[in-house]
């Protein structure tokens, strides 16, 4: 693609990623005419844009929008919610024909027009809300549309979750649909690469179909979404269904039937901008620059890293004294060179926050409940890695508060609460570390009924009182949801272990506080970066591991008389009249113990201590991170490993693991004690 | 057996039998990791499939794709009446047969 095209797709993406961010600010507060003026802009701007770029259906489209978008700006028209609708759905099309002219070229849908014909006359007051409103709950019953041409018909579009399993077979699904209603026509668009590319277990297909049937729009795509997270479903009413629809059978080919749209990107990654641009094109300073671009240079910098680290250890008592200066001032700028670098890499996290207001206000509509989401700390930066990383967890965590935190608008009133809930979302940086919080003013966890769950599932007795943090930790655990009811947001009983899953592989943690009647907040702790971090290097015998420098409080010689023992097994040590559990590390990687003492390092994580206790300490180094996981397996209580300046490999110690395990010793030695 | 494979000196026939779920998958990808591997002309025997997970559907498609870039091809006998239908009628059958 040449780069003008590529300048037309970043621009016109951000453009689209405005009109729904503006939307949805126009949904939830008075209507501020600057805001409205917005809107048209980013309308105005795609259309000349397409235009520019031969995309006469897009540009068309867009000015059909644009027209109605002047309407509402010049006669101050209230943006109702059945308004607020039609215009998202008419960015959810604009977005996939944008895609669709990647490989398509000057593309069009005839939804367009029955869209455009919907939007007006909403906007003149002509017909009422001709689509589900986003306040009706899901309720199986015929939908109220179908009264003025029989039964309605809906364009569908279906894009299965990404993976298959035994319970997620998507031709399963669809064959479902036809237990509700008729399917009058199907586009199968398959992606799937030879052989030799094949995941088994991913899957590459979308359907799009035309679709008549009595029921709501949402029991079809709880019936489509059910079986797995991830699944993408439009539902587009088609105002009434033509003769031409109605005498289609599905017997025709893919080629003879009437194009329909795809909601598929058919190229790979999406660029994103190595700097966020602001909304006025005339003030951004940046340049775009491709994430591979961006990726490469983070290699080349984390080698460059281990070079100097291999450079700085060769030196000895002969090494002379310009050398050595020379050494210093490569040390100080590989260190800016990594810092310049890794700042490049860093997004906000509105990149990812951004997401959620379309997300949340869909997902509440559909369980008939009114959910306002506050957002804090968009400006916080992380690794675009790690963001990309923590949407699933994220998503799962804001759809699990809508669907099991807060409570349906009746219930919230009866318990003297707002009807709408709120659910905040947070981040701050702090200690090395980014926290990401998801709190919500819901009912809360209902330790009683986890108890309840345990028991039932055999992994505690009747006599067993766990604490409520151990409680919280079964909702981590595969197979645990106390939902009484399986929906298709959640309630499955999978989910909350992937989530764990996902962070902790991220080298992050998650916990939950919650408290019955008042709400819920998950804490989700992650690194700054992935890549490169600054380590303390550690000995026992001849081998190296290293800590993470953040963690590390102080290091002392240790003394007999500072430690006391229990069963001669926890152990913990007594810091200036303070006890914090003791592992010694030769111990915990299997080595015999030492003739002498050693030295104990104490570190720290989220207020939680651990003494460890080991040979020597061999300095502060920065360190590039290599997986385990991607390389080996996932080994329990190391983050990861790196390459020494000498070339030798030293692991990497998951801090937080540590703590775990001293934690046992400070309950058993507080049971005792 | 739901997955079996005969190769003779000019073709390969693979013959699917029952229900492939996903658990069967893994069988019929072994079996067109072997076809790609010495790649013949290859005949598919569905005639007494009575359905096939989506997965299953994903492994055709990809060997008739790996074939075709051998230049060999894969055919299909005709299928069980039921799984024609379901195939057909969402658009899976046009695609794998005809493109």
């Amino acid at each position: 693609m040449d780069s003008l095209m590529q300048l037309f797709y970043d621009e016109a993406n951000e453009m689209v990623e405005g009109m729904e961010q503006v939307l949805l600010a126009l949904e939830s507060s008075e209507p501020d005419p600057e805001t409205v003026n917005a809107l048209f802009r980013y309308a105005h701007s795609f259309k000349g844009n397409s235009a520019a770029m031969g995309f006469t259906h897009l540009s068309k489209f867009t000015h059909g929008l644009e027209s109605a978008m002047e309407t509402l700006r010049k006669e101050q028209r209230t943006l109702t919610p059945a308004l607020a609708t039609l215009l998202l759905q008419a960015v959810d099309v604009i977005r996939t024909l944008l895609e669709r002219t990647r490989t398509e070229g000057d593309v069009g849908d005839p939804a367009c027009e029955t869209l455009l014909q919907q939007i007006n006359a909403v906007i003149n007051g002509e017909t009422p809300q001709p689509i589900d409103a986003p306040s009706a709950p899901a309720s199986a019953k015929p939908a109220e549309c179908a009264a003025a041409h029989g039964t309605p018909q809906y364009r569908i579009f279906y894009q299965p979750a990404p993976t298959l399993s035994a319970e997620h077979n998507p031709l399963q699904l669809l064959s479902e649909l036809q237990e509700y209603g008729q399917v009058l026509q199907c586009r199968f668009r398959e992606q799937i690469p030879p052989l030799e590319q094949l995941k088994i277990d991913a899957c590459y297909g979308t359907w799009e179909i035309l679709y008549e049937t009595a029921f709501e729009p949402a029991i079809v795509r709880a019936l489509l979404e059910l079986a797995a997270e991830g699944a993408e479903t439009r539902i587009e009413p088609v105002s009434a269904p033509s003769a031409e629809a109605t005498q289609q059978t599905p017997t025709r080919t893919a080629e003879e039937a009437t194009p329909l749209s795809s909601t598929v990107s058919a190229s790979g990654e999406t660029p994103v901008t190595a700097t966020v641009s602001v909304a006025s094109r005339g003030e951004a300073q940046s340049i775009r620059v491709s994430t591979e671009k961006i990726d490469a240079l983070m290699n080349l910098v984390s080698e460059i890293v281990i070079a100097q680290s291999m450079l700085s250890s060769a030196q000895n008592a002969n090494t002379d004294e310009r050398t050595r200066a020379a050494i210093t001032q490569m040390e100080r700028h590989v260190r800016d060179l990594h810092e310049r670098v890794m700042a490049i890499r860093l997004l906000p996290v509105s990149y990812l926050f951004n997401r959620f207001p379309r997300m949340v206000r869909d997902t509440a509509a559909k369980l008939g409940k009114k959910v306002n989401l506050e957002v804090e700390g968009e400006e916080t930066e992380l690794d675009r890695t790690l963001l990309e990383a923590l949407s699933d967890p994220l998503t799962h965590l804001i759809r699990n508060a809508i669907d099991h935190g807060i409570e349906p608008p009746d219930e919230r009133r009866q318990n003297g609460k707002p009807e709408t809930g709120t659910i905040k979302l947070s981040a701050y940086q702090s200690e090395g570390r980014i926290y990401i919080e998801v709190r919500d003013d819901g009912r809360g966890i209902d330790t009683k009924r986890v108890r309840e769950k345990a028991i039932q599932l055999g992994w505690i007795t009747e006599h067993d009182h766990p604490s409520e943090e151990a409680l919280y930790d079964f909702l981590f655990q595969p197979g645990f949801s106390t939902a009484q009811q399986v929906s298709d947001l959640s309630g499955r009983g999978v989910g909350m272990d992937v989530v764990k899953r996902n962070v902790e592989s991220l080298g992050g943690s998650i916990s939950v506080q919650s408290k019955r009647g008042e709400g819920t907040r998950f804490l989700l702790r992650v690194p700054l970066t992935l890549a490169i971090m600054d380590g303390l290097g550690l000995t026992v015998a001849d081998e190296h591991y290293i800590v993470p420098l953040t963690a590390v409080v102080e290091a002392f010689q240790h003394e007999s008389l500072q430690h006391t023992a229990l069963f001669d097994q926890y152990e913990m040590v007594n810091v200036r009249g303070e006890f914090i559990p003791l592992v010694r590390l030769r111990q915990f990687v299997g080595l015999p113990e030492a003739d002498q003492e050693g030295l104990i390092v104490v570190l720290e994580q989220e207020g939680e201590q651990i003494a460890l206790m080991v040979d020597g300490i061999a300095g502060q180094q920065q360190v590039v991170l290599k997986s385990l996981e991607e390389n080996f397996v996932r080994v329990l209580g190391f983050a990861g490993a790196t390459i020494l300046g000498d070339g030798r490999v030293a692991l990497i110690l998951d801090v937080s693991d540590l703590i775990r395990r001293g934690r046992q010793s400070a309950e058993r030695y507080a049971a005792v004690a | 057996m739901q997955v079996s494979l005969k190769t003779t000196a000019k073709k390969h026939k693979v013959t699917l039998n029952g229900e492939i779920g996903f658990a069967e998958t893994t069988a019929l990808y072994e079996t067109a990791q072997q076809i790609v591997q010495n790649p013949k002309e290859t005949q598919i025997d569905w005639s007494n499939l009575t359905a096939i997970h989506y997965a299953g559907v994903q492994v055709l498609f990809a060997l008739r794709k790996s074939l075709e870039e051998r230049g060999y091809r894969m055919l299909f006998t005709e299928p069980n009446p039921q799984l024609y239908q379901h195939l057909h009628t969402f658009g899976v059958w046009d695609a794998l047969i005809q493109s």
